[in-house]
C-alpha cells in the first residue's frame, strides 16, 4: 500500500513539447520536485519536426517562388536556382536556435529530473517507463497527437512520406500526391510547388480545408491550381498505391471514375489522433477518440491529473492552444484558485501564400449553433495595399452579433498571421465594427481591409 | 511469435508480479477459440495474430497490468472474431 505522502515526485508531466514544457518549467521553479517523461525527441513536434522546421522551409521557398514571378517589378530570375541541402541546413539552423529542439538539457539545469522512454499508467498515481516504476502526487498527461492511420490498401507496402519526415527529405522531389487536404497537406503542397514540384492533392472532402469556411477552401484551391499549377483532387477516394519500379502508384475514385498516376513521393497527410494509449483507465482517467475529457480547468476525471495540448478533445489543435493550456495547468496544479483557458481568443494559422488566419466564431459554428449573426466580407482588392503588392487573392470576414459585436473572423493575406490579432483583442475586450470602424488604421497597410469589413457592418 | 525481453505483468491486486509468457498467452486464446467451435485453422490463426499484436504493443512498456493486456487483447479481437471478443472480454463475468 503506497504511503500518501511519500512520493517519487510532486509531479510528473508525460510529454515535453508545448503542453508539457512550460508546465514542467513553472512547477520545478516554484520549487515543486519534478520529472519530465518524453518518449521521442524533447521538445516535442513544433520545435523539432512541424512547426518551425515547416516555416522555416516554407519561407525559402516563398522566397524562391517570388523571385521567380519578380518580371512584373523589374527583378530579372534568369539563372535563378535553389540548393536543397542548404535549405535544409537553414531550417536545421532555425530550429536549433529556437533552443527548444532536442532540449533535454534546459529541463535538467531548470532543477526537472527527465526520463527518456514510453509512460504507462498502472494505477492512479503510479507509472512504469520501461522497467522503471515511478510515482507522483499529480500529473499532467501532454503526450500530444500520433498520424492518423489510413485504409488504403498496399500503404503498408510502400513506403511513405507524413508530414514529420518532409521536414528531413535530402533531396527534392520531382512529383508528388498528397493524400489530405487540411493544414498540414496544404502548406507542404505549397512548399513543393514552389520549388518547381508536380503536385496533387486529394481530399475526400468537397473542398480543401474542410473545416474552414467554405471561401477559404475554395479560395485556396483557386490559388493552387491558377498561380502554381497544383492539381485540386475534391470529392476524391485513394483506393490503392503501389509501386512501380522507382515510381508509385496511386489509384483514386473521383466522379464515379477511377484513374491511376506514377508520382516520385506519396504524402499521408490525413490529420492526427489523440496520443491516449498509456494505461489511463488504470487511473481511471476517462477519455475518447477525440481526446482526454477535461474540465474547463483542465483537470481530468481523476482529481490529482490534468491534461494539455494535442491529447486533450478541445478545440483544433495548434501549438499556440498547447502553451496557453500548459500555462493554465501548470497554474491550477498547485493553485486552489482555477482559471480557465478561454478558448474564443485563440488564433488559427495556416502557412500558405496567403495566409489564412482565424479566431473565434467562423460562420459553420453560428450556423450550427442556430445563433443571429451579421457577417461582412470584403475582398484583398479593395484595399490600395493590394495596388502598391499587386496582390489580391484573399479576403477578410468577420461575423458579429447582431449589435456589431465582433464574434469571430478568418482572414485571408499575405500578413494574415500577424492581421489577425487585432481580431483576437476585439473579441477579447468585446468591441463592435463601430470600434473598428472608427480606428484610424495606417494607410497602405493590410490592416486597412479590417476596417472596410468594419464599415460594412457597422 | 517474436522473441523479445521478458515483460512483466502487475496483477490486480499489485502485490504479485509475474512474467507475461506468449506461449500460455497463445495457448488460452486458442482454447477459448476452439470452445467457441471456430475451426482449428482459423483459431490457430488468430490466437497467432493477437499474440502477436500483443507482444508488439508491450515491446514499448515492459510493465504493464493484466487489465491492459486484457484491453488491448479484446481490442484486437473485436478486429477478428467479434464473438470470441466478447467472451475474452467477459471471461470469469458470465453466470
Amino acid at each position: 500500500m503506497l504511503n500518501k505522502s511519500k512520493y517519487d515526485f510532486e509531479l510528473i508531466v508525460i510529454g515535453s513539447g508545448a503542453g508539457g514544457s512550460t508546465a514542467a518549467l513553472t512547477s520545478a521553479k516554484s520549487g515543486y520536485k519534478t520529472a519530465l517523461i518524453e518518449s521521442d525527441v524533447f521538445g516535442g513536434s513544433a520545435p523539432n519536426h512541424s512547426d518551425v522546421p515547416m516555416s522555416a522551409l516554407l519561407q525559402a521557398s516563398h522566397l524562391y517562388d517570388q523571385a521567380r514571378r519578380g518580371v512584373r517589378f523589374g527583378i530579372s530570375s534568369s539563372g535563378l536556382r535553389y540548393n536543397f541541402p542548404t535549405i535544409m541546413g537553414f531550417k536545421d539552423a532555425a530550429s536549433k536556435k529556437t533552443g527548444a529542439k532536442d532540449n533535454r538539457q534546459l529541463y535538467e539545469k531548470a532543477g526537472v529530473k527527465t526520463f527518456h522512454g514510453t509512460a504507462h499508467f498502472l494505477s492512479p498515481h503510479e507509472i512504469s517507463i520501461g522497467n522503471k516504476r515511478l510515482t507522483a502526487r499529480k500529473f499532467l498527461i501532454a503526450t500530444g497527437a500520433t498520424p492518423t492511420l489510413t485504409d488504403i490498401r498496399g500503404l503498408d507496402t510502400v513506403s511513405h512520406l507524413t508530414p514529420r519526415s518532409v521536414t528531413e527529405l535530402h533531396r527534392p522531389v520531382k512529383s508528388i500526391f498528397i493524400v489530405g487536404g487540411g493544414t498540414a497537406g496544404v502548406e507542404i503542397a505549397q512548399l513543393f510547388a514552389s520549388l518547381g514540384t508536380k503536385v496533387l492533392i486529394a481530399d475526400i472532402a468537397s473542398r480543401l480545408l474542410p473545416r474552414d469556411d467554405e471561401e477559404v477552401g475554395q479560395l485556396i484551391g483557386q490559388v493552387f491550381d491558377k498561380t502554381y499549377g497544383i492539381k485540386v483532387l475534391t470529392s476524391t477516394r485513394v483506393v490503392t498505391v503501389s509501386k512501380d519500379g522507382s515510381y508509385k502508384k496511386v489509384t483514386y475514385l473521383r466522379g464515379g471514375e477511377e484513374k491511376t498516376i506514377r508520382v516520385d513521393e506519396i504524402l499521408i497527410a490525413t490529420g492526427s489522433t489523440p496520443a491516449t494509449d498509456l494505461g489511463l483507465e488504470n487511473a481511471k482517467v476517462d477519455y475518447d477518440k477525440t481526446g482526454i475529457t477535461v474540465s474547463s480547468s483542465l483537470q481530468t476525471s481523476a482529481k490529482h491529473i490534468y491534461a494539455a495540448g494535442d491529447v486533450v478533445g478541445e478545440g483544433p489543435s495548434s501549438t499556440t492552444k498547447a502553451v496557453l493550456e500548459s500555462q493554465v495547468a501548470g497554474h491550477n496544479l498547485f493553485h486552489k484558485n482555477k482559471q480557465n483557458v478561454d478558448y474564443t481568443v485563440i488564433p488559427k494559422i495556416i502557412r500558405t501564400h496567403p495566409v489564412v488566419a482565424t479566431v473565434g466564431l467562423m460562420e459553420d459554428d453560428a450556423i450550427k449553433s442556430d445563433l443571429k449573426y451579421l457577417k461582412a466580407l470584403v475582398p484583398l482588392k479593395n484595399t490600395p495595399r493590394s495596388i502598391t503588392a499587386d496582390f489580391t487573392d484573399g479576403f477578410v470576414k468577420l461575423i458579429t452579433a447582431k449589435n456589431g459585436q465582433i464574434l469571430g473572423a478568418t482572414i485571408v493575406a499575405p500578413e494574415a498571421d500577424t492581421m489577425i490579432h487585432e481580431l483576437s483583442l476585439a473579441i477579447r475586450y468585446q468591441l463592435t465594427t463601430y470600434d473598428l470602424a472608427t480606428l484610424p488604421h495606417a494607410f497602405l497597410s493590410w490592416n486597412e481591409i479590417i476596417r472596410l469589413a468594419a464599415q460594412k457592418i457597422k | 511469435m517474436t522473441k523479445q525481453k521478458p515483460l512483466t505483468i502487475i496483477k490486480r491486486s499489485g502485490e504479485r508480479e509475474q512474467n507475461f509468457s506468449p506461449r500460455k498467452f497463445h495457448a488460452s486464446i486458442l482454447k477459448e477459440a476452439l470452445a467457441l467451435k471456430i475451426p482449428p485453422g482459423q483459431a490457430e490463426e488468430i490466437a497467432k495474430l493477437t499474440t502477436d499484436h500483443v507482444e508488439k504493443w508491450t515491446k514499448s512498456r515492459p510493465t504493464v497490468t493484466t487489465a491492459d493486456i486484457r484491453r488491448v487483447a479484446t481490442r484486437h479481437l473485436k478486429r477478428l472474431h467479434l464473438d470470441l471478443a466478447y467472451l475474452y472480454e467477459n471471461n470469469g463475468h458470465m453466470i
